[in-house]
């Protein structure tokens, strides 16, 4: 792909969003009708994605408060650990479901309860 | 600009600074409380190990306790903090492998520095096998240092070129052609590895 340096670049700061409003109503124009930069979009936009699933943190921890020691230095105490589960999300998730669907039904007089 | 923007100078900022300033404990606990997650987060991303990623944290803002007087609000309480952050995990990183080139004569870009990888995972990683994980961490880990911490700092959404270019103390100009170069380079990467 040969793309000269200035549309590569904008290329980049398009997909980080640094482009002025008049630059990117310009650059999408151009996306509209380049099916290769609208291909090198998106392989850069994978690129990105990659690199930030990779790049994150598996966990991140919480701080509990902060001392000031003897010697007057501050400490932060020990953190503890806040774990944002899918798994947690989706249970939560299903169970209202689970409950609305039942209330439904039973309004419908379809189960008994 | 327009996805990537953070505020300059927040008031809240100037008011929490002044608070601490004043030796007022709880307001450097928020301080500590607001700040931490993207503190801990930008040493891991450096450093990739959750013990150096604690230590450093905690070591930042003891930092960031003491110098606090001496902050002057020329650029967001953020991204000053995110600058101590990242000179000391990048000095913690070069001892490592200082360190570990003594200790078993490894070239530095041999040295693995993927020491403790948590068996579980948060969304952003939950879609990524720890093997594709380790691989992709592996193709950013080889890029040379300049380009690395522009990627590095690229994948906090909501820092901008111009916040990158603070943290790193260099031209917006230079962090966005950087940026693109890594990318490209990544991309190729990632397409010899079969990774995309």
């Amino acid at each position: 792909m040969f793309f000269g340096k200035k549309k590569q670049r904008r290329l980049s700061a398009y997909l980080d969003g640094e482009l002025t409003v008049e630059q990117n109503v310009d650059f999408s124009e151009q996306l509209a009708f380049d099916a290769e930069l609208r291909s090198q979009l998106a392989d850069f936009a994978a690129t990105d994605s990659l690199v930030r699933q990779a790049l994150a943190p598996a966990r991140i921890p919480v701080p509990s408060t902060s001392s000031i020691s003897e010697d007057k230095e501050i400490r932060i105490n020990s953190p503890s650990y806040r774990y944002l589960k899918p798994a947690a999300f989706a249970a939560a998730g299903l169970l209202v479901t689970a409950g609305l669907t039942f209330a439904s039904l039973r309004r419908r007089g379809i189960v008994r309860g | 600009m327009q996805n990537r923007k953070f505020s300059i100078l927040d008031s809240s900022d100037s008011k929490h600074v002044a608070r601490v300033v004043k030796g007022d404990l709880r307001a450097f606990d928020e301080l500590v409380h607001q700040y931490y997650g993207v503190a801990y987060s930008l040493a891991y991303k450096v450093l990739n190990n959750d013990d150096d990623a604690r230590e450093i944290t905690q070591d930042a803002f003891v930092r960031i306790h003491k110098a606090i007087g001496s902050f002057r609000g020329d650029a967001s309480l953020k991204t000053w903090i995110m600058r101590i952050v990242m000179r000391l995990s990048l000095n913690r990183r070069r001892d490592r492998s200082r360190s570990a080139w003594r200790r078993l004569g490894l070239h530095h870009d041999e040295e693995s520095v993927h020491t403790t990888v948590p068996n579980y995972q948060t969304p952003e990683a939950e879609y990524l096998s720890q093997e594709t994980r380790m691989q992709v961490q592996r193709l950013i880990d080889r890029l040379p240092d300049s380009l690395r911490q522009v990627v590095i700092l690229s994948s906090f959404e909501d820092l901008s070129y111009d916040e990158i270019a603070q943290i790193l103390n260099l031209p917006i100009g230079t962090v966005s052609s950087r940026l693109h170069v890594a990318r490209k380079k990544l991309l190729l990467q990632f397409r010899e590895h079969e990774l995309l």
